[in-house]
């Protein structure tokens, strides 16, 4: 690096080299100060899974339950270990897909069942936890990407997850725009609660800082609100949606753990029509159907319940936003889960 | 590989460091040459092939036109070189779209012969490397560049990866002299390339991914929605087409720059251009430049009557019309920005023009309304540029027209954002301001106050699952 009398501030005392090492750190420090500040006021999650337990320690039966926010949301887990009796730990990451189940398997080992929460959308490749990185250990990704035999373009893009999550040590809020943008609009929402305003505009959940069990319903948004929703998930997805990847590849090694330890229930979660319809067109919802189907036939032993194909929860009355159920819908899903089991746990 | 991925941040990294530590500067040069055909092999590994073979075509008709001089020997080399030139793009990028139209016409005709399409994929980056290095033949033949002698600094010059897939478009003449001693970036260099990097990844990353999803759904669809979300769509992707063109040229621009080498300015705040023919001097510099002086001068420019002018111009903007894209979608966008070069220039040389230049009463007036009739004019022609469709653009043009009140209202915070933000930079900064140059120089506190917000917006909105550059499918 040369050095000329024109570089850096000519009416500074300090040296040009000087000068551009600190205007460097100082703006870098900055930046990661500002990023740490708003990602604390957003309630961002520091931690990648959190544990949360059901039922009295005392159940006979430890159950281990892996699910993402949609598990969170469209299942009230405290009913289910009441009615079981049973002693259930969950662990909570945002996103997750069966490549962090995977991590969280590895902690229940006294488990004696397992329910898997899974949905098209959490199973759709595409999609990806931001805590990813930091559960799945990079060995384990590029052989399931090696193995499942994706392109060059989607492997980059599921391995440039682990630079990021180094980046995220410095800037938590880095590729988190989305985030970002609806914690803002959230804050503002519970500012203008004060002044009667509505609370309720579409809550976070990626951060994992929304407690509340909603009660909109997908089925009051207007069109418009509709297709902006839409809109950020297909970029989130960059258009493709796919369900044979390093997902299908955890979820088969998930299953066969699971198996070795007693029942296992796989919970397919349903999502909008209006996801089906502006998100995930016909060939998508064929494509994970053939999906689940390989995986059924390949896990017999495992309990399928196919809360998606239920009827009573396909309508967009029953979910907050366009793949989470609200509390209608929880009720729902949560009452024919409690039956299934019932009914499969009982039979001889 | 794409200048907002990881990859390229390591790629350039290495780059960076084994370059200087290289003390030869052959060796340095040979360096940067093998980086950039591999940086171009992250694209498409043969298509490397395609840039070799045409760098050595237009290096030996520089060195035949050198060697002689025979004036006839010399135009059949330069048009032999051009031919070539525009034979592989024309091959690569347009065989499809003439193929299509040979067919339509011969139907016309009566004839029905079975359609003709081949499945040939465009290698990224053609339609700049190919202009690029016309400018040399060019040049040489014209005797305002000196044959280059070593084979190697013109492969370098035709592959040098910050400017390969989407430009800026460096003259020979620009590129060739800085690859004659060795190229070491000051500091000043050094920050003004990181700047000019940072900025341009917060105009792709924040602003264009920002705005793209909603501005892709108006546009994928634009019968559904009603006039107000119509405009926002168009204003959206004015804004996604400016920042993702121009924050690529920053970008390109700062990796040559934090490397020690020089590339001309590609944009200039065109938004704040007064008229039509200004906005022209700012936007795409390098290609508006290339058309003037290897296209529109060579055609008779000005030079053989107003009429021949006129038809000069219309004919200079149809072409680069056509150069963005195989598609008549682009050749009328093109031609709408003749037709409003052609009104400007009637226009500037009226009597009208002179006589409200005079009234100063009416000059704050008469500025809004130029500027308000550029960005018109160019918004307006966007539309054509990013529709799907000659149906699908008359939709919008006839929405946002008649005020259309039926349809969805789609009102994007990002579009709304992007709008607001923009706005503000045009309006507080001026249009003419060279940041790159004068913030290394300003006080420290100026310069961390200007870095660091721009690294804020960076790690607070910057999409990181966008789409590749607009510009890399021209």
């Amino acid at each position: 690096m040369s050095s000329t009398p024109s570089s850096g501030n000519p009416g500074s005392r300090l040296s040009a080299p000087l000068q551009f090492w600190i205007v460097l750190l100082v703006t870098l420090g900055l930046a990661s100060a500002s990023s740490w500040a708003t990602a604390r006021w957003m309630g961002f999650r520091f931690t990648s899974q959190e544990p949360f337990d059901y039922g009295s320690p005392k159940a006979p039966t430890r159950v281990f339950v892996a699910s993402s926010s949609l598990g969170y949301f469209g299942l009230d887990w405290s009913a289910i270990a009441a009615r079981q009796n049973w002693y259930i730990r969950r662990y909570d990451i945002p996103g997750a897909s069966p490549c962090e189940f995977e991590n969280t398997q590895a902690l229940v080992p006294d488990a004696k069942a397992s329910i898997l929460v899974v949905s098209m959308f959490d199973l759709d490749e595409t999609y990806f936890s931001d805590y990813r990185a930091a559960l799945v250990p990079l060995g384990l990704t590029i052989e399931d990407l090696r193995t499942s035999g994706v392109d060059w373009a989607f492997a980059k893009r599921t391995l440039s997850q682990y630079p990021e999550h180094w980046v995220k040590a410095a800037f938590p809020t880095a590729g988190a725009s989305m985030g970002v943008m609806v914690g803002v609009r959230s804050k503002l929402a519970q500012l203008r609660k004060g002044h009667g305003g509505d609370v309720d505009a579409e809550k976070p959940v990626l951060n994992g800082a929304e407690t509340q069990f909603p009660t909109t319903r997908v089925s009051e948004w207007d069109e418009g609100r509709l297709l902006r929703n839409s809109a950020n998930i297909i970029a989130d997805a960059q258009g493709r949606h796919f369900f044979t990847g390093p997902k299908h590849e955890a979820l088969r090694r998930v299953l066969t753990r699971a198996q070795e330890r007693g029942p296992v229930f796989v919970v397919v979660m349903p999502v909008t029509p209006e996801y089906r319809r502006l998100v995930a067109n016909g060939r998508v919802l064929a494509d994970f159907n053939t999906s689940v189907a390989a995986l059924a036939g390949e896990f017999p032993q495992a309990h399928w319940v196919r809360l998606d194909q239920l009827p009573a929860l396909d309508s967009s009355q029953y979910f907050w936003d366009l793949v989470h159920l609200n509390v209608y819908g929880r009720a729902i899903a949560t009452g024919e889960l409690e039956n299934i089991l019932a009914k499969t746990l009982s039979a001889p | 590989m794409i200048f907002t991925s990881f990859e390229f941040l390591i790629f350039f990294c290495l780059v960076w460091s084994i370059r200087s530590g290289i003390k030869s500067f052959p060796a340095e040069k040979w360096f940067l040459l093998v980086a950039s055909y591999l940086f171009y092999m992250t694209w498409n590994v043969p298509c490397v092939l395609l840039i070799i073979g045409s760098s050595l075509m237009d290096y030996t008709a520089g060195r035949l036109m050198g060697g002689t001089r025979n004036h006839a020997v010399r135009k059949a080399l330069l048009v032999g070189s051009i031919c070539l030139n525009l034979g592989l793009l024309g091959f690569f990028k347009y065989r499809n779209f003439f193929a299509d139209n040979i067919w339509t016409g011969l139907s016309v005709f009566g004839f029905h012969p079975s359609p003709l399409h081949f499945s040939v994929f465009l290698p990224v980056g053609i339609s700049f490397f190919t202009f690029q290095s016309m400018t040399y033949t060019i040049d040489v033949y014209r005797g305002t560049l000196a044959p280059c002698r070593s084979l190697r600094d013109f492969l370098l010059f035709v592959a040098f990866f910050p400017q390969l897939i989407a430009g800026p478009i460096v003259r020979a003449a620009q590129f060739l002299p800085q690859l004659e001693r060795p190229q070491r970036a000051t500091w000043s260099d050094l920050e003004g390339g990181m700047f000019l990097f940072l900025l341009g990844a917060v105009k792709k990353m924040v602003i264009s991914d920002g705005v793209a999803p909603h501005v892709d759904m108006i546009f994928a669809d634009p019968g559904r929605f009603d006039a107000i979300s119509l405009a926002l769509g168009v204003m959206g992707y004015s804004l996604q087409i400016y920042c993702d063109f121009s924050g690529y040229s920053d970008m390109a621009i700062g990796c040559a720059r934090i490397l020690g080498f020089h590339f001309p300015e590609n944009f200039a705040m065109p938004y704040a251009s007064r008229n039509i023919t200004e906005f022209w001097r700012r936007w795409h510099i390098t290609l508006s430049m290339w058309l003037r002086d290897y296209l529109y001068i060579p055609l008779g420019g000005n030079r053989k009557g107003v009429v021949r002018t006129y038809i000069n111009l219309m004919l200079t903007m149809l072409l680069g019309g056509l150069w963005h894209g195989a598609s008549w979608n682009f050749v009328i966008w093109g031609g709408m920005h003749g037709l409003g070069l052609m009104i400007h220039k009637l226009w500037d040389s009226s009597r009208w023009c002179g006589v409200l230049a005079r009234q100063k009463l009416l000059a704050p007036l008469v500025t809004l309304a130029s500027h308000a009739a550029t960005l018109g004019l160019v918004f307006g022609c966007w539309i054509f540029f990013r529709a799907q469709s000659f149906h699908a653009a008359r939709q919008i043009i006839t929405g946002i027209l008649t005020l259309k009140h039926a349809g969805t209202r789609l009102i994007s915070p990002q579009i709304l954002l992007a709008i607001a933000g923009v706005t503000l930079v045009h309006l507080f900064l001026s249009k003419d301001a060279k940041l790159h140059e004068t913030l290394p120089a300003a006080s420290p506190g100026k310069r961390i106050l200007v870095y660091a917000s721009l690294l804020i917006l960076l790690v607070h909105l910057a999409v990181t699952a966008g789409a590749p550059f607009i510009y890399f499918q021209f």
